[in-house]
C-alpha cells in the first residue's frame, strides 16, 4: 500500500490535526506538537508538511474569518480527509502488527 | 524595521495560496512573543521567515500559468551559457578570475575614494557651511594662507551679511597650548588626561555641525562660561557609568588657567571622516570670563579684534547663496574693520572654503589635521577604471579569439533556424553569467582582503564596504554595463558568421578582428607600463623625500611638550626646566636635551616684518620667528655657516642676539652670510633691535612638500615649548623610563606623553604613503589581469596554429624557431605598447612631481625598468604555451584529417 506511506513527522502532524479537531491551524498545531512531543517545531517544516499532506489528499483545509489578532489575516483550518484517516489507520495497523510480532525476550533484553 | 523587511521578503517568495494564512500565523506568534516579553521578537520573526524559505512553499515558475516562450528561452540561454563555461574550463577560469580581480580592485579603490569623499557627510547642512579662509599679504607678498581667522571676522560676517545665517568660532588652543583636564567630585582616583582634541567653541557650533547629543541640549549647552561638553568616550573615561551631567572637570593649561567647568552635554563621538576632530568642547564665553579685572582685553583678543588670527571660523549661509558673490563683498568688510592695513602696506583676503572640500583640497597653515590629497584620490580613481577596462578587454579578446571554436556552434544553430537576435542574446547572457560569477568571486576576494586593504588605504574598519549604498548601486551598474560592453562586440562578431562557411571549416578570423585584438593588447600593456612607471616614480619621490638631508638630525630623538600645569612664578618655572634638563643630562642613556619653540615638521606660526636698521620700513621682509635654547643647534646637528651659535659660556643674553637662516639673511639683502654678522636689525612689532650673531644653514622646518622658511631665531631661555631629547639607540626603553621619572620629578602632577621626532615628521607623508601603496598594489593587479588575458590569448593562438606548427616542424623547423615564431608576435605588441606609453607617462609623472618643491628628476631607469619588467613578464606568461606547442609531436596535430 505505497500510497498510504507516511513519514514520521507527517504522521505526527496528521494525528495532531485530528487531536485539535476544530482548532487545527498553524500556530495551534505548532504549540500542540511542541507541548506533547517536547521538541521544537520550525514553522517552515510544519507548513511545508501541511501543504504536502494537503496535496497528497490526506488533509483538506478552509480559510476562517479575518482575525484582528493576526493583523487581519484569517486562519487556515485543516481537517483529516477520509483518505487521510485510511492512511493513519494503515500506519497504526502496521505498527501494532510489528509490536505484536516482537518476541518478549527481545524487549526484555533491551530493558537492561 | 527587521520585521517589515522580513515580511516583505516573505510576501516576495511565498506562494500566493499560502501567503495569507501563514503570514497570519507569523503575526500571531509575533504578538504572542511581544506579550510574553520574549527577547528579540523581530529577530525571531525573521528566523521564522528564513525557516519558511523552502521550495515547497515558494512561488514556482513551472506552476505559473502565465509562463511564456520567452522565459523558457531565457532559461535555455542560461543553460547554454553554463554548458559553454564548463566545456572550456581554462578559458572560463581566466575570464572569471581576471574579471574578478579587476572588479575587486575597482570596488576596493572606490571604497577608498568614497571614504575620502565622505568627509563631513554627517553634517546636515554641509553644502551651506563654509570655513572662512584668510590670506595675508605684506608688501604685496603672500605670507600666509591660513585656515584660521581673526576673532572679529565671524561676528562681522554675521552682522553685515543677511545671507550668513550662523557663525561659529573655535579657538584652537589645543594645537598651541597644553591642557590637562582632571575629574573632580571627590573621587578616589581622579582622572587627569592631557588633551589635544579640544576646542573652545561658540554655542552655535554644536547645532551647525549636527552634533548628536546623548545628553544636554545642542543649542544651549555651550552658552554659559565654564561649561564643557564632552564626547561619549571621554564621558566613559572620566565618569565610567555615572551620569556626567552637572559633574565638574578641572581645566589647567600652560597659560596658568585653572578653572572648574561644569559638564552640560555629552555628544556622540565625532566620526573618522571629518576634518575637525574633537573630544572636548569648552564654551567660548569661558575665554571672556577670564578677563577678571574687566579691562576688556579678552573682548579684543577673543571677541571682535582683528589682530591675532587663531580662530577657526565657520559660517552657515542661506541655502542657495552664491558664495562667490558673497566673497566679492569681503574686501569692503576688511577695509571697514581693519583700516590700518593701508598704512602698513598689508592686505587681508577673506574667502569661503566649502566645508566638504577641506579634507581633500585644502592645504593651509594650521589645518586641524593633515588633510588628504585630492589629486592622489583622482589619480587612484582613474587607475580603478583602467583596471576594470583591462579586465573587460580580456573578455573581449578571449571571446573573439575563441570565435573559431564557437563558429561551428553558431553555424549549426543558424541552420536549425536560429535568429541572429537570439544568438546575440545568447552571447550577451553568457557575458552576463561570466560577469555575475566574477562579481561573486570579487566579493569573496574583497571579503578575504578586507583587513589588509583597510590597512593599506588607511580607511577605518568602521567604514564597512558592504553597508554602503553606492557599493550596491555600483555593483549592479557594473554587472549590467560590463556585460553589455564586453559582450556586445563578441556577440555581433560571432552571430554574423555565415553558416555555410563555418560549417565548411573555412572560417578565418577576420583581419578586422585581429587588428582590434592587437590594439586592445597594446592598450592593456600600455596601461601596465604606465602604472609601473608611475609606481617607480612615486617610490623614488617618496624615497627622496624621506631620505633627504633635512639640515638637522632627527634620529633617536624623543620629543616631550612642556608641562601644562605649571607654577605661576617665572623663577620656579625656569628652575623646573633647568632641573629637568640637568637631571636628564646626567643619565648615560640620554645624549643631549634641547629646548625650542619650534617643532620640526610643524609649520612656524609666527611671521613678522623685519629689517636692518639701515633699511626703511617699506623694505622690511616678513620672517618666521622661532626660539631655541643654548643646546639646540648643537644637539640637533644644525650647521652654522657664519658667525657662531648662541653660547652659554659667553653668557649670551636673551635680548640682544639672534641667528638668521641662510635664506633669511639673503632675503634681508646680505650678499654673503658673513656680511650679516654683527648687523643690527629692527623688529617693530616687539620694539626690539637685536644684532645678528650667526647665520645657520637652511633646514627643512617642514616636510618636503613645503618650502624652507626664512627664519629668525632667538634665544628662548626658559620658555621652550618642546624638549628634544637625543637618546642612546641601544637603551631606548631605559631612556624613556628615565625621561618619565625625571618628568614626574621636575613637573609633578603632569601626565607624561612623548613621541619620536622622525615618526612625527614623517606622519606628514601619510597621504603620500597611502598613495604609494595603493599605486603599487593596483599596478601589480593590473599586470596580473593583463597577463591572464595574454596567457589565454597565447593558448588560443597556439591551438589555432597547431597544424601550421606541425607542418613547419615536419619540414625541419627547430623548437627554437617555433618558439621565436610564437613569441615574436606578442613581444612586438608589448614592445609597441611600451614605446607608445613612455612619453605619455613621462608627461603625467612630470606633472605630478611639479607639485613638489623638492622633487626628483625622472630618470631613464624607471622607463627601462618598466619595459624590461613587462617584456619579461610577457615572455614568462606565454612561454608555457609556446613551449608546449613547440615541443608537441607533429603527428598529433596532423592526424586529425
Amino acid at each position: 500500500m505505497k500510497e498510504y506511506q507516511l513519514g514520521e513527522f507527517e504522521e505526527i502532524v496528521l494525528l495532531t490535526v485530528g487531536v485539535l479537531y476544530d482548532e487545527a491551524y498553524g500556530v495551534a498545531l505548532k504549540n500542540e506538537i511542541e507541548d506533547r512531543g517536547k521538541r521544537r517545531v520550525s514553522i517552515g517544516a510544519l507548513q511545508s508538511t501541511l501543504r504536502r499532506l494537503e496535496k497528497k489528499g490526506f488533509l483538506d483545509s478552509k480559510l476562517g474569518e479575518p482575525d484582528k489578532e493576526r493583523g487581519g489575516k484569517p486562519k487556515r483550518f485543516f481537517k483529516i480527509t477520509a483518505y487521510g484517516k485510511k492512511a493513519l489507520i494503515h500506519s497504526k495497523d502496521v505498527r501494532l502488527g510489528l509490536w505484536d510480532s516482537i518476541p518478549e525476550i527481545a524487549l526484555d533484553l533491551k530493558m537492561e | 524595521m527587521i520585521k517589515q523587511l522580513a515580511s516583505k521578503f516573505f510576501k516576495f517568495y511565498c506562494h500566493e495560496d499560502y501567503w495569507l494564512d501563514i503570514s497570519g500565523d507569523l503575526e500571531e506568534i509575533y504578538r504572542y512573543n511581544l506579550k510574553a516579553n520574549r527577547k528579540y521578537p523581530q529577530l525571531r520573526y525573521l528566523i521564522q521567515v528564513v525557516e519558511l524559505f523552502r521550495p515547497s512553499l515558494m512561488k514556482s515558475i513551472s506552476e505559473n500559468s502565465k509562463i511564456s516562450n520567452h522565459t523558457i528561452m531565457l532559461k535555455n540561454y542560461f543553460n547554454v551559457a553554463f554548458r559553454s563555461l564548463q566545456k572550456n574550463r581554462l578559458y572560463s577560469f581566466i575570464n572569471i578570475f581576471g574579471l574578478a580581480i579587476g572588479l575587486a580592485a575597482f570596488l576596493m579603490i572606490n571604497h577608498f575614494v568614497a571614504f575620502e569623499k565622505s568627509y563631513e557627510n554627517h553634517i546636515v547642512n554641509k553644502n551651506d557651511i563654509y570655513r572662512v579662509q584668510l590670506d595675508v599679504y605684506q608688501n604685496g607678498e603672500l605670507i600666509y594662507k591660513s585656515s584660521e581667522n581673526y576673532p572679529g571676522a565671524g561676528p562681522a560676517l554675521l552682522e553685515d551679511f543677511p545671507d550668513v545665517i550662523s557663525s561659529a568660532k573655535l579657538y584652537n588652543m589645543g594645537s598651541k597650548n597644553n591642557v590637562v583636564i582632571t575629574s573632580e567630585n571627590g573621587e578616589a582616583n581622579p582622572q587627569a588626561l592631557k588633551h589635544k582634541r579640544f576646542l573652545y567653541a561658540e554655542a552655535a557650533f554644536l547645532p551647525m555641525f549636527s552634533n548628536q547629543m546623548i545628553q544636554g541640549d545642542a543649542a544651549t549647552a555651550l552658552e554659559k562660561p565654564f561649561t564643557i561638553v564632552i564626547s561619549e568616550s571621554m564621558a566613559k573615561k572620566y565618569f565610567g557609568n555615572e551620569n556626567p551631567m552637572g559633574k565638574l572637570l578641572r581645566l589647567e593649561d600652560d597659560d596658568f588657567n585653572n578653572e572648574l567647568c561644569e559638564v552640560t552635554g555629552v555628544f556622540k563621538d565625532v566620526p573618522e571622516n571629518t576634518h575637525l576632530k574633537y573630544d572636548v568642547l569648552i564654551s567660548f564665553n569661558t575665554l571672556f570670563a577670564r578677563d577678571t579685572r574687566g579691562t576688556g582685553w579678552a573682548q579684543t583678543r577673543y571677541g571682535n579684534g582683528w589682530k591675532r588670527k587663531d580662530f577657526y571660523t565657520y559660517v552657515q549661509l542661506q541655502p542657495n547663496t552664491d558664495p562667490k558673490k558673497l566673497e566679492s563683498q569681503f574686501s569692503a568688510l576688511v577695509d571697514k574693520y581693519k583700516p590700518e592695513n593701508q598704512e602698513r602696506n598689508m592686505k587681508d583676503v577673506l574667502s569661503l572654503q566649502k566645508v566638504k572640500d577641506i579634507h581633500l583640497f585644502s592645504q593651509l597653515t594650521d589645518e586641524a589635521e593633515v588633510n588628504g590629497n585630492g589629486d592622489g584620490v583622482f589619480y587612484i580613481s582613474i587607475i580603478a577604471f583602467f583596471i576594470l577596462i583591462i579586465a573587460w578587454v580580456n573578455y573581449i579578446n578571449l571571446s573573439t579569439a575563441r570565435a573559431f571554436d564557437r563558429g561551428r556552434e553558431v553555424g549549426l544553430r543558424k541552420v536549425m533556424g536560429s535568429y541572429r537576435s537570439s544568438l546575440i542574446t545568447q552571447f550577451l547572457v553568457e557575458s552576463l553569467v561570466i560577469n555575475g560569477l566574477a562579481m561573486l568571486l570579487a566579493f569573496a576576494m574583497i571579503f578575504i582582503t578586507t583587513n589588509f586593504f583597510h590597512n593599506l588605504s588607511g580607511t577605518p574598519l568602521s567604514y564597512v564596504i558592504w553597508s554602503q549604498s553606492w557599493f550596491w548601486m555600483l555593483v549592479g551598474g557594473i554587472i549590467l554595463i560590463g556585460s553589455l560592453l564586453s559582450g556586445i562586440y563578441p556577440a555581433f562578431v560571432l552571430s554574423s558568421f555565415k553558416p555555410v562557411q563555418v560549417l565548411h571549416g573555412k572560417l578565418r578570423t577576420s583581419s578586422g578582428g585581429v587588428a582590434l585584438r592587437k590594439a586592445l593588447v597594446i592598450f592593456q600593456f600600455a596601461m601596465s607600463v604606465a602604472l609601473i612607471v608611475g609606481t617607480a616614480t612615486v617610490f623614488d619621490q617618496m624615497e627622496y623625500m624621506q631620505n633627504r638631508d633635512l639640515g638637522f638630525d632627527m634620529n633617536q630623538t624623543i620629543v616631550v611638550e612642556r608641562p601644562p600645569k605649571q607654577d605661576t612664578s617665572r623663577q620656579v618655572r625656569i628652575a623646573n626646566v633647568l632641573s629637568f634638563k640637568t637631571g636628564l643630562k646626567q643619565r648615560p642613556e640620554i645624549l643631549s636635551v634641547a629646548g625650542s619653540t619650534l617643532l620640526p615638521g610643524k609649520k612656524l606660526r609666527f611671521k613678522t616684518p623685519i629689517r636692518t636698521s639701515l633699511q626703511s620700513q617699506e623694505e622690511a621682509v616678513p620672517l618666521s620667528v622661532a626660539g631655541i635654547d643654548f643646546d639646540f643647534a648643537e644637539s640637533m646637528d644644525m650647521k652654522i655657516i657664519a658667525g657662531r651659535s648662541f653660547s652659554e659660556e659667553l653668557r649670551d643674553d636673551l635680548d640682544s642676539l639672534v641667528i638668521l637662516t641662510e635664506n633669511a639673511s639673503r632675503a634681508m639683502g646680505f650678499e654673503k652670510p658673513e656680511d650679516a654678522i654683527g648687523k643690527r636689525i629692527e623688529i617693530e612689532r616687539f620694539r626690539w633691535s637685536p644684532s645678528i650673531v650667526g647665520v645657520m644653514a637652511d633646514y627643512h622646518q617642514e616636510n618636503l612638500k613645503e618650502e624652507k622658511p626664512k627664519t629668525l631665531i632667538y634665544l628662548s631661555g626658559g620658555g621652550s615649548e618642546y624638549f628634544m631629547i637625543k637618546i642612546n639607540a641601544n637603551s631606548a626603553s631605559q631612556a624613556i623610563t628615565s625621561i618619565e621619572e625625571q618628568w614626574h620629578k621636575s613637573f609633578a602632577g603632569n601626565p607624561f606623553h612623548y613621541f619620536f621626532l622622525d615618526e612625527y615628521f614623517n606622519s606628514y607623508y601619510e597621504s603620500e604613503r597611502q598613495f604609494k601603496d595603493l599605486f603599487a598594489a593596483f599596478s601589480i593587479l593590473a599586470i596580473i589581469v593583463g597577463c591572464l588575458g595574454l596567457f589565454g590569448l597565447s593558448s588560443f593562438t597556439a591551438i589555432q596554429r597547431a597544424r601550421e606548427i606541425a607542418i613547419r616542424k615536419v619540414l625541419g623547423s627547430t623548437v627554437l624557431n617555433i618558439i621565436q615564431l610564437l613569441s615574436k608576435e606578442f613581444l612586438i605588441l608589448v614592445g609597441t605598447a611600451t614605446l607608445i606609453i613612455w612619453p605619455v607617462s613621462y608627461y603625467l609623472m612630470d606633472q605630478w612631481l611639479s607639485n613638489y618643491p623638492y622633487r626628483i628628476n625622472i630618470g631613464w631607469s624607471s622607463f627601462l625598468y618598466s619595459g624590461v619588467v613587462v617584456l619579461f613578464v610577457t615572455a614568462v606568461t606565454i612561454s608555457y604555451q609556446t613551449l608546449k606547442s613547440a615541443t608537441a609531436n607533429p603527428v598529433d596535430a596532423l592526424n586529425h584529417e
